[in-house]
């Protein structure tokens, strides 16, 4: 990956990215929350949506664009057009 | 995330539908959730920070139910320990009678302390105000400045605080003698008899030589000196001259003491006849074996088994072993009756002798009489003798 791509991936604003691992995620770019359940987070990153899927989902901090969820992440997907940069 | 957080947060309880349109909004102005968590479909449990509580009523509105089920923070802990009045009044009180407490001195300890005893120089510190219960801001610099009156013997002194404890270091000089009078005209006279050892004469004339004996009033040391002036002629009275006699006169004094010692002691001795016995004592009535049977004169009791209680009731039991003794009538051995003359002599030597007197010789000796052992005890002393005795006008 050049350092362009890098940067442009790191500064976009309105692409849904998330950091996952199985029991914690980041999810970047939250502009709004769709769904809010023990089992189901969805969330408006703009361009895209991201659904998480699991179980005893709870969101430990949520400010500035930014949700820190916790709990058994089953299963990531993303909705929504895909641009031609994606 | 911490809950102990300095920020003062509250814990909420959303209620309604469709919670999450009140969250987006939210965070669309900058308000911060934490610990999001869905208790079911139309509850959710949330901290918020105190002053965004506000905020978010006015979002909910009527359509939701905001609830406070909890504070956290720096400020919500201070007011509920400060709401606890009688804990806050105690504190206060522990921590004043701790601060006042830590005011005053509450132990001295002396240090260094050599001819002088603790309860001298406590005294003389307490004579100066510097006592156990006085004030740890008195002035320590004037009571060592002052404690020198006090004491003359002290060379040094330094007193440190270790909390409440006062620590008093001194140091003592070389002994001080007391200044003498020699303002009138004296003689020195002895005031015990004996034979004559070391004259040093500071002032006057030696009347007395070495190995000289002298009685308890002799002159040792003259304080009338004559002149010799071959220059002129001089009336005999001009030719004398009257001091204060000064030097130091050792004389060997000789103590005698006589003592009586029995000349024989009582052995006693087993023959090998034994009898075992029992006593059984319950309370105050008491039972012996050995008063009923009673075959020897003399005899010695050993306890071999002993059983003692006091509950329920007070008994004791023993059981003994009586042995016949015979006693026989012994002379006693030399290294006996020396060894108790010997303690016999430090005891008087102690009492009677000053503390300076230097011992030369000691003869002892006995003599046996019917049933007693005479001991006769000459000790030679080496001693400081002579007083000042003034001459008459």
């Amino acid at each position: 990956m050049s350092l362009k791509e890098e940067i442009l991936l790191d500064f976009d604003l309105r692409s849904a990215r998330i950091t996952v691992n199985g029991s914690q995620a980041v999810i970047d770019n939250v502009k709004q929350l769709i769904v809010l359940s023990d089992d189901l987070i969805v969330v408006n990153c703009g361009k895209r949506s991201i659904s998480v899927r699991g179980n005893g989902l709870s969101i430990t901090f949520l400010d500035h664009q930014r949700m820190f969820l916790n709990g058994t992440i089953e299963a990531v997907e993303f909705y929504g057009e895909m641009t031609k940069h994606e | 995330m911490n809950e102990w957080n300095v920020r003062d947060l509250k814990k909420i309880r959303i209620e309604g539908f469709q919670i999450h349109k009140l969250i987006s909004l939210c965070t669309d102005q900058n308000i911060s959730f934490r610990r999001i968590q869905v208790i079911d479909d139309c509850s959710v449990d949330a901290v918020i920070s105190a002053p965004d509580l506000e905020l978010i009523r006015h979002f909910a509105g009527n359509r939701f139910r905001i609830t406070v089920t909890g504070e956290f923070g720096l400020k919500h802990a201070i007011c509920s320990y400060l709401s606890r009045t009688a804990t806050c009044v105690g504190l206060i009180c522990f921590c004043l009678i701790l601060y006042v407490q830590s005011c005053y001195i509450s132990e001295i300890r002396i240090t260094g302390c050599e001819r002088l005893t603790e309860a001298e120089v406590l005294a003389a510190l307490d004579r100066l105000g510097f006592r156990v219960g006085a004030l740890k801001s008195y002035d320590v610099s004037d009571v060592k400045t002052r404690i020198f009156h006090e004491l003359d013997s002290i060379t040094w002194v330094g007193i440190n605080f270790e909390g409440t404890m006062a620590k008093v270091e001194i140091l003592e000089g070389s002994r001080v003698h007391p200044l003498e009078d020699t303002s009138f005209p004296a003689d020195i006279v002895s005031d015990k008899e004996g034979y004559l050892e070391q004259v040093i004469v500071k002032e006057g004339v030696a009347v007395k030589e070495r190995g000289d004996y002298f009685a308890s009033g002799d002159v040792l040391i003259s304080g009338t000196v004559p002149i010799t002036d071959k220059t002129y002629q001089r009336d005999e009275s001009e030719l004398i001259r009257y001091v204060h006699a000064q030097g130091t006169v050792k004389g060997r004094i000789l103590y005698r003491w006589t003592w009586f010692q029995p000349r024989y002691s009582v052995v006693r001795e087993t023959t090998g006849r034994k009898i075992p016995g029992m006593s059984i004592c319950i309370g105050s009535w008491n039972f012996d074996s050995g008063n009923l049977i009673q075959p020897w004169e003399t005899a010695n009791r050993s306890v071999r088994k002993e059983w003692n209680f006091l509950r329920p009731v007070p008994v004791k039991v023993q059981i003994y072993l009586n042995e016949e003794i015979q006693q026989i009538r012994a002379e006693r051995e030399e290294e006996e009756i020396t060894t108790l003359a010997e303690q016999q002599i430090r005891s008087k030597i102690k009492e009677n002798l000053p503390k300076d007197a230097q011992i030369i010789k000691k003869d002892l000796s006995f003599s046996k009489k019917e049933n007693i052992i005479e001991l006769n005890v000459l000790v030679h002393s080496l001693e400081s003798v002579g007083i000042d005795q003034p001459i008459p006008q």
